[in-house]
């Protein structure tokens, strides 16, 4: 690998080299994000035009406003989004939360197996957990509603939270909560006012990894909802920009970047601790 | 525990008897609330996958519809069979090895290439990791339609720039070509995939100790030998586990698949998950879908115990 201080032209050319392959891979990862980003703020017409315009010429935030105001029920499918996807977040975080720690600190019989069923289960298609929900959730009526959609939307999360939850307890000790025992505090105390904390990175990177699923899920949204005004967006933006408004490609760009801003805003800020969730006891040492 | 002289028998007896007592009784309490908090997550995931997985089991053997679930006649192998013979199935199956195959393949190569650019002290270094993350953040149907703006063979900017630089004469046709829609989405695919791989090489990369490559130059090891020998070996681990998620996310990908062509044209990008999907909710058949849907869960299942036994059994070496 490359030294900040290697002398002579070997060193320099392998510094070259190394800046000509990062700006082929950052292209191929950004011109398209670029496209995205123009082609919002582009009329509609002008969108279709060849050659395409590599930079606008009338830029325009009309297909911005446009979505705001609702002309293709993008608020409604924000709003939806929003619910569903935080409170789908929020039962992730406290049922992995005190699964994870029962993993860490109890022993019970069966538990390794139960620990490899968890992990296994993440492993599932998802398509053919689907058809098993969809069933059910007819019976217990539970299609078309937000309650539907929040367990929908853990079921695929919580294995995993649980799983990483419980890496993060194992790095606390558990002397900290008998300390706390011994000073008088029931056990639930002790857990929630000392250790929780204490495992506080471990809570965002559940928290990221269950909101991010949420929210782009399109399989089980497409599936468990029928009405216009329960849809979440991917499949409300799935039914109006592949369906009907298909023409409408600044729009549909201009809505995508809406939809995707809040997500990268707090991704590049929090994805440190998603990677330390994911990568705990994966790594060496 | 103090041994108090001039006890009795009967005092230790007594003193242990209490104790005993006392763990025990804690003992229960503390197994309570053991299963206290494990009782909402064997709850959930009893509900949305214990009991859809035995549904799906139970489905797979019976003739059922969409609509009459219930009331299905019980019809043994029978799904099985048709699946054999099933033309859709079997193209299904290489659909999803070749997505499969050359997403991770390729995500490997260009997610790892960027870690390894952005492990450098270059400037700008964390603007770049940051934004390198989005293209795995944004929803899958936004990938769609982006995609199918940027390889549309009327307007796309693809076209025009394969056209600009000499590499085909005309605009080609992407989502209409049976041969060409598969490679749009696998394309699509890997620029959704590699920021992920890039993230996790990141980290396992920052733990590589730096004594480690100095003494593989003292030794005389050049880039491509320190690369196999000093920084593959302690990536591994977390590449296995990247590996491992990305083969499931695959198996299961939708999202791309489904808004940009409906598994179409004609079943040239019909995966797996497309092809249930569409026999349970287009054509009703329930009953078949769930069989194709249990040869899925074997196919992952055993895969996992494969992939499982080839990473222990790699680690001993």
């Amino acid at each position: 690998m490359i030294e900040a201080g290697t002398q002579g032209s070997t060193g320099r050319r392998k510094q070259l080299i190394s800046f000509g392959v990062l700006l082929f891979l950052l292209a191929f990862l950004f011109l398209p994000l670029y496209w995205l980003l123009i082609t919002s703020i582009k009329p509609n017409q002008a969108a279709f035009k060849v050659p395409p315009e590599l930079f606008p010429s009338e830029p325009t935030l009309k297909s911005y406003i446009s979505q705001l105001q609702d002309r293709a029920g993008f608020l409604t499918y924000f709003l939806n989004s929003l619910i569903a996807s935080t409170c789908a977040t929020l039962l992730s975080i406290a049922v992995s939360v005190f699964a994870g720690y029962a993993f860490s600190r109890f022993r019970f019989p069966a538990k390794r197996a139960v620990l490899v069923f968890i992990l296994a289960s993440q492993m599932f298609p998802l398509v053919v957990l689907l058809v098993g929900i969809y069933i059910l959730f007819r019976q217990l009526a539970l299609l078309d509603t937000y309650l539907g959609l929040v367990l929908a939307f853990t079921s695929f999360s919580l294995p995993f939270c649980i799983w990483m939850m419980r890496g993060f307890f194992d790095t606390v000790p558990p002397e900290l909560e008998q300390a706390a025992m011994v000073d008088g505090a029931t056990r639930l105390q002790a857990l929630l006012r000392v250790i929780l904390p204490l495992v506080g990175p471990g809570v965002i990177a559940v928290g990221l990894y269950s909101f991010l699923n949420a929210w782009n899920n399109l399989l089980f949204a497409l599936s468990l909802t029928s009405s216009q005004d329960m849809r979440t967006i991917p499949p409300g933006f799935l039914l109006t920009y592949v369906g009907e408004f298909q023409y409408l490609w600044a729009d549909a760009m201009a809505g995508s970047v809406m939809v995707s801003l809040p997500m990268i805003a707090v991704f590049i800020f929090l994805q440190r601790y998603l990677v330390r969730g994911m990568t705990a006891g994966a790594v060496k040492g | 525990m103090a041994q108090a002289s001039g006890e009795t028998a009967g005092d230790k007896r007594r003193r242990r008897r209490l104790f005993e007592r006392y763990r025990s009784k804690s003992a229960r309490s503390e197994a309570l609330f053991a299963a206290l908090l494990l009782l909402p997550a064997v709850a959930i995931l009893a509900l949305v996958i214990f009991y859809p997985l035995v549904q799906a089991l139970l489905l797979s053997l019976k003739e059922a519809t969409l609509l009459s679930a219930t009331e299905a006649p019980f019809t043994g192998l029978d799904n099985f069979e048709q699946l054999l013979g099933d033309e859709v199935f079997w193209t299904a199956v290489k659909n999803t090895f070749v997505l499969t195959t050359t997403s991770i393949a390729g995500s490997l190569v260009l997610g790892m290439s960027l870690a390894l650019v952005l492990n450098e002290e270059i400037p700008f270094r964390n603007f770049f990791r940051g934004i390198a993350l989005i293209p795995w953040v944004v929803p899958g149907v936004v990938v769609a339609l982006l995609t199918l703006y940027m390889f549309n063979s009327q307007v796309g900017v693809i076209d025009y720039v394969l056209v600009q630089l000499g590499v085909t004469e005309g605009f080609v046709d992407w989502f209409g070509s049976t041969k060409n829609a598969l490679w749009a989405i696998i394309l699509a695919n890997i620029w959704n995939q590699s920021p992920f791989y890039m993230l996790m090489t990141l980290a396992g990369l920052q733990t590589v100790p730096e004594d480690e490559y100095d003494a593989a130059k003292v030794d005389g090891a050049n880039v491509l030998q320190r690369f196999r020998y000093v920084t593959v070996p302690n990536i591994r681990g977390v590449l296995a586990i990247v590996i491992a998620l990305q083969v499931s996310w695959n198996v299961n990908n939708f999202d791309l698949i489904w808004a940009t062509t409906e598994g179409g044209p004609v079943n040239a990008t019909t995966t797996l998950t497309v092809h249930v999907y569409r026999t349970a909710f287009k054509s009703l058949d329930l009953g078949y879908a769930a069989a194709i849907g249990v040869v899925m869960l074997v196919a992952l299942l055993l895969f996992s115990v494969f992939y499982i036994r080839v990473m222990e059994g790699s680690e001993e070496r």
